[in-house]
């Protein structure tokens, strides 16, 4: 009995994912769990296995295209079966979604909307030649509108060339009839580049579309206010000077203070517990485990990497823990766990020198703390004027759940763990 | 304007140049009385005389090292190879003394001597006279080596090669001396030294080749138009230093490259030129850089049907050309 | 003169002082010269100034020095690795000499090439590479340009008895036979090739026999006797600017240290070296000078002095001389204004 490949609901906000690679061709043997496709989601990519072994006896919808949750992209049927009964718009919506689930397509017609009917059954848009590459990203094509007349349907130079000497007025798509979410995923048709020397057009990327409506989802829900206080990093920095070189040696990994912070702030975050929060319409979830979210920034864009239940983890397992994350972050092998389920998150905007900042919580929390460069600076202290190593912290909050007081003390207390450590660091180190 | 065979523009080109310049002077093997064995020197010992046209004992050696003496003292030897296959005895003296002589003496010594070598195959000339080993001499670096295809260009590139001030090595392909001619003019010309030229435009895909494989790719072409590939031929001219300019901007335009050297595939010229257009010109590339050369064999079998087998000819390259266009 | 007579000593007695007070004094001169800054470099070598490694070639001035002394500034030489008497006899100023030793970029090559290959157009000093022989059909072709000039130049080269083993040294020798070309040989047979003995070297012990196999005359002297190399070379550079073809001397001489400054020369016999420094050629010379009236120990005193101190500004200049800059490695290999592009082309 053929069964239908779907689009897994991948992570709690996600309501639809992009196909990416199609990693069988149709006709090729599958085995089970064998990865079949690959499904592209604001967050990370994930391979889907296959639910059976068989054969990828159809492709439904082709590469880059987005989907939604619960779509069917694809048909497995036995060795040898025939599939020739199986309508493309039986299969129900599995999973769960948060919109209303639509009717499934066979192929989004969207892509009919220039001249030429693309046969995508025949185009191969994998085998993208160098000169191929350079003249899509110059002309700003969209490939999937490409007929491709090469060996295995590869889309040629010549294909690319003569497309550009068809392409007449930028046409209007028609809305994709896919699941929309409230935030839109922008449909506007590439305009053929025709800009001058002043201008350059260049196509966002997959993963800055994505930020780009974190960001103003956040900003949208959550009423910001960012309050700032400075720490007296001197007892800090004296252990890190001194320990810094046999941790190394020993562990072969850097001491950073990102640790120390960590730990500080979930002392604090136990004191003030709404700080570890989200919010729904009716009620405030008050979290009592402690994921601490990171901020981390590659070429390709920001995202938050998640250390499980840090008040339980030692600062070496932190070090190695954030330092492994780091890695895979910038190589783009993260997991699902890896990068959602955070309760609070610290923002290190000191390490490129800044020393005050406004950050956006990373919804749904309810507050994400910017730390800054630590720098010498002339205190008073005793009144003596003395230089210490001040660091400026920045806790952006939502101003629905968290009021002034309550934020303005939170950060108090981070600071006065940040300046005390020999009370905490004898316990858990 | 007078049309000439290819062996009949070297001879003129060496003629016009002692003429003009006393310092110029020819030796070699069989060249003066004998006027050499394909005739390439003939009736100019007559003209010049035994110390302008020197008979050389059977030694390579000798006639490339006295050379390089006699162009350290300001001399524009002519020194002649009668087989590319017996260019090993001088090896020593083209690679360390005539190539390095300049470099090696901080700028102060000139080599501008011009070593004439006869090579190639596709005339049964088996192991030790159909010889192709210029590769040996682009990995050489201080030398000039030029390979002509057409009568003009032969002329001119003699003609410059003489009064260069660098030491020149100059392949002339045995089965071209008769087998090819062309209207040349009958003033004094010369055709620049590193310059490649396009002999065939054409948009579809660039083939680059030299000597006997320049004529190989121009039949290529011709049978090639006539199924509506339209080939751009490009006559390397000189295979150091290369013309990478020409052949750049060609392989732009096509989007796709077709490599001929008669020489055994590894280590040879067409994989240089393969790099430099993937290094400079990998955008623009559409299909994989195609090679057409010989195997990996000691050039060339003597037999008939080895040497058949063995040697690039047009149907090879189209053959080559038709992959690259159906990638 | 007849055809491999080895010259006997006796010669020395008939033509006493075949030259001039001046110019004995003279050939003294650069003979002393040679003597001490061959040993200066040796010592500047172990006090890891000079770069690389060092040739010398003390005992074996006469060879080179007298040579060249009666050459012309037209006539081209070929010298190998151990003809530091050439290039100080024919004029090559110390500063670059040491200069081209320490690699600095004022050196003759320019810190191109490896160390004891002096040499310069202006010199008509070929600058040798290292393949042996190699220089000796390099000059050879000097000869013929001259010959083919019709100028009368003619050409000095030098190599050791272990170079005549290369075929490139026979195809010159048999060359410069057949078209009688303006050519003497200097063939300084120190009875060691590095390590190897003559006797590994070729089947017979007088190397100047190797001449009349092409055609040509052989003569084999005392080369540490440096009035013989004087009369015997003398004639023999006569002959050849005359037309009269070539001649090879081979002179029996030796070297006192190793084939560079980094080998002790183990393999030779003590007593061998200590047999050969009592033949010193300065100490001999300098006493046939003497006894002429020709040289008095004032004369060597100052030629001492002026030459410790041509030493001393010559080290100063080249000590502070700098290194030639890394790019300069791209540059000299094709003539100025051609190609450089090309070259500079690999800096992309």
């Amino acid at each position: 009995m053929p069964i239908p490949i779907v689009v897994p609901q991948l992570g709690e906000s996600v309501v639809e994912g992009t196909v990416g690679k199609w990693l069988k061709k149709e006709g090729e043997k599958v085995a089970k769990d064998e990865p079949i496709v690959e499904i592209m989601t604001d967050k990370i990519n994930v391979e889907i296995p296959s639910p059976k072994a068989g054969v990828l006896a159809k492709i439904l919808v082709p590469e880059n295209t987005v989907v939604p949750i619960g779509q069917e992209i694809g048909i497995l049927a036995e060795v040898g079966e025939s599939i020739a009964n199986i309508s493309a718009s039986s299969s129900p919506a599995p999973a769960k979604t948060e919109v209303k689930p639509q009717p499934a397509q066979a192929k989004p017609e969207v892509r009919a909307s220039t001249s030429v009917a693309v046969d995508e059954d025949k185009t191969d848009q994998t085998r993208l030649s160098p000169a191929v590459r350079r003249l899509v990203k110059e002309n700003n094509i969209d490939i999937s509108k490409i007929n491709g007349t090469g060996s295995g349907g590869r889309i040629t130079r010549e294909d690319i060339l003569a497309y550009l000497d068809k392409r007449t007025a930028p046409s209007v798509s028609k809305t994709p009839v896919v699941a929309k979410t409230t935030i839109t995923e922008s449909k506007v048709s590439p305009t053929p580049v025709s800009a001058g020397a002043l201008e350059e057009v260049i196509p966002l990327t997959h993963v800055r579309k994505k930020i780009a409506e974190h960001m103003v989802r956040s900003k949208h829900t959550a009423p910001h206010v960012t309050t700032w206080d400075e720490a007296d990093m001197k007892k800090l920095v004296d252990i890190r000077e001194k320990l810094k070189e046999p941790f190394q040696k020993k562990h072969n990994l850097k001491l950073t203070y990102m640790p120390f912070i960590m730990k500080a702030t979930i002392f604090a975050l136990k004191e003030y517990p709404r700080m570890n929060a989200s919010m729904t319409e009716e009620n405030m979830i008050v979290k009592k485990y402690y994921h601490l979210g990171m901020a981390v920034g590659r070429d390709v864009g920001l995202i938050v990497v998640v250390v499980q239940d840090c008040d339980k983890k030692s600062i070496l397992e932190i070090t190695k823990e954030i330092n492994e994350l780091g890695d895979k972050a910038r190589a783009d092998k993260l997991s699902l766990p890896e990068i959602q389920g955070s309760t609070f998150t610290i923002t290190n905007a000191g390490m490129f020198g800044a020393l005050a900042s406004t950050p956006i919580i990373n919804y749904p929390e309810v507050g994400i703390l910017g730390i800054h460069m630590i720098q010498k600076r002339a205190v008073v202290v005793e009144d003596q004027i003395v230089i210490r190593p001040m660091m400026n912290m920045c806790l952006s909050f939502d101003h629905r759940l968290i009021d002034g007081h309550y934020a303005v003390q939170f950060l108090q207390r981070v600071k006065y763990y940040l300046e005390s450590p020999e009370e905490w660091l004898l316990n858990i180190m | 304007m007078r049309t000439v065979t290819f062996i009949e523009a070297i001879t003129e080109a060496m003629k016009e140049e002692m003429e003009r310049d006393e310092k110029v002077y020819v030796i070699g093997e069989d060249i003066g009385i004998y006027g050499g064995v394909f005739k390439a020197t003939r009736g100019l010992q007559s003209q010049f005389g035994p110390m302008r046209v020197i008979d050389s004992p059977l030694s390579e050696n000798l006639i490339v090292g006295s050379s390089v003496g006699a162009a350290a003292m300001g001399l524009r030897p002519v020194p002649e190879i009668q087989f590319s296959d017996f260019i090993t005895p001088g090896m020593d003296q083209i690679v360390q003394q005539a190539a390095k002589l300049r470099y090696r003496s901080g700028g102060s010594f000139s080599v501008p001597l011009v070593i004439r070598v006869c090579c190639g195959g596709e005339v049964g000339g088996g192991l030790y006279h159909s010889q192709i080993n210029e590769a040996w001499f682009v990995h050489c670096p201080g030398l000039v080596v030029i390979a002509p295809a057409f009568p003009y260009d032969a002329k001119g590139l003699l003609k410059a090669a003489i009064r260069d001030e660098n030491p020149c090595i100059y392949f002339e392909h045995k089965k071209l001396y008769r087998s090819i001619k062309q209207e040349i003019p009958d003033t004094d010309f010369t055709v620049p030294l590193g310059k490649a030229e396009i002999k065939r435009k054409g948009k579809d895909v660039t083939i680059v080749a030299y000597m006997l494989m320049l004529h190989k790719s121009l039949e290529a072409a011709e049978k090639l138009a006539k199924e509506g590939i339209e080939c751009e031929v490009i006559d390397m001219r000189t295979l150091l230093p290369i013309d990478k300019a020409t052949i750049l901007e060609s392989v732009k335009k096509t989007g796709k490259a077709v490599i001929v050297q008669e020489a055994p595939k590894t280590g040879g010229v067409a994989g240089e030129i393969s790099a430099i257009i993937t290094e400079e010109a990998f955008e623009y590339l559409d299909a994989p850089i195609k090679r057409v050369t010989a195997p990996d064999t000691p050039p060339i079998p003597f037999s008939p049907p080895l040497e058949h087998f063995w040697l690039p000819n047009a149907d090879k390259i189209i053959k080559a050309v038709k992959e690259t266009m159906a990638y | 003169m007849p055809v491999n007579t080895k010259i006997a000593s006796k010669t020395r007695e008939k033509l006493s002082a075949p030259f001039s007070a001046e110019e004995g004094k003279k050939l003294y001169y650069y003979l002393l010269k040679t003597r001490t800054v061959d040993e200066a470099n040796r010592k500047f070598f172990r006090q890891g100034k000079l770069l690389g490694t060092y040739f010398s070639a003390v005992g074996q001035e006469a060879t080179t020095v007298v040579p060249t002394f009666l050459s012309r500034p037209t006539d081209a030489i070929g010298p190998s690795h151990r003809e530091i008497g050439c290039s100080i006899t024919r004029g090559i100023p110390l500063k670059f000499m040491l200069a081209h030793l320490m690699a600095k970029r004022t050196g003759m090559d320019k810190g191109k090439c490896h160390p004891c290959h002096y040499g310069g157009l202006e010199y008509r000093i070929i600058t040798p590479a290292s393949t042996m022989a190699a220089q000796t059909i390099v000059v050879t072709g000097c000869a013929l340009a001259f010959k083919i000039r019709g100028e009368d130049n003619i050409g000095l080269g030098f190599f050791g008895e272990g170079a005549t083993a290369q075929a490139g040294w026979h195809e010159a020798m048999n060359f410069a036979g057949v078209q009688k070309l303006p050519i003497v040989y200097i063939c300084q047979n120190n009875l060691w090739a590095e390590s190897v003995p003559a006797r590994l070297q070729a089947a017979i012990t007088d190397y100047s026999d190797r001449a009349k196999a092409y055609g040509f005359t052989g003569i084999t002297i005392d080369g540490n006797d440096v009035v013989q190399v004087y009369v015997t070379v003398k004639e023999a550079i006569a002959r050849a600017r005359k037309g009269e073809g070539p001649t090879m001397v081979e002179c029996k001489t030796y070297r006192w240290y190793g084939h560079s400054e980094i080998d002790p020369a183990d393999y030779r016999p003590k007593d061998e070296l200590e047999a050969w420094k009592k033949k010193d050629p300065l100490p001999r010379f300098e006493k046939y000078l003497t006894d002429r009236g020709m040289l008095t120990p004032a004369d060597k005193t100052k030629m001492l002095a002026d030459i410790e101190k041509e030493l001393e500004e010559a080290f100063e200049f080249a000590d502070k001389s700098p290194l030639p800059a890394p790019e300069e490695a791209l540059e000299d290999v094709y003539a100025p204004g051609t190609f450089e592009d090309w070259v500079k082309g690999w800096l992309k």
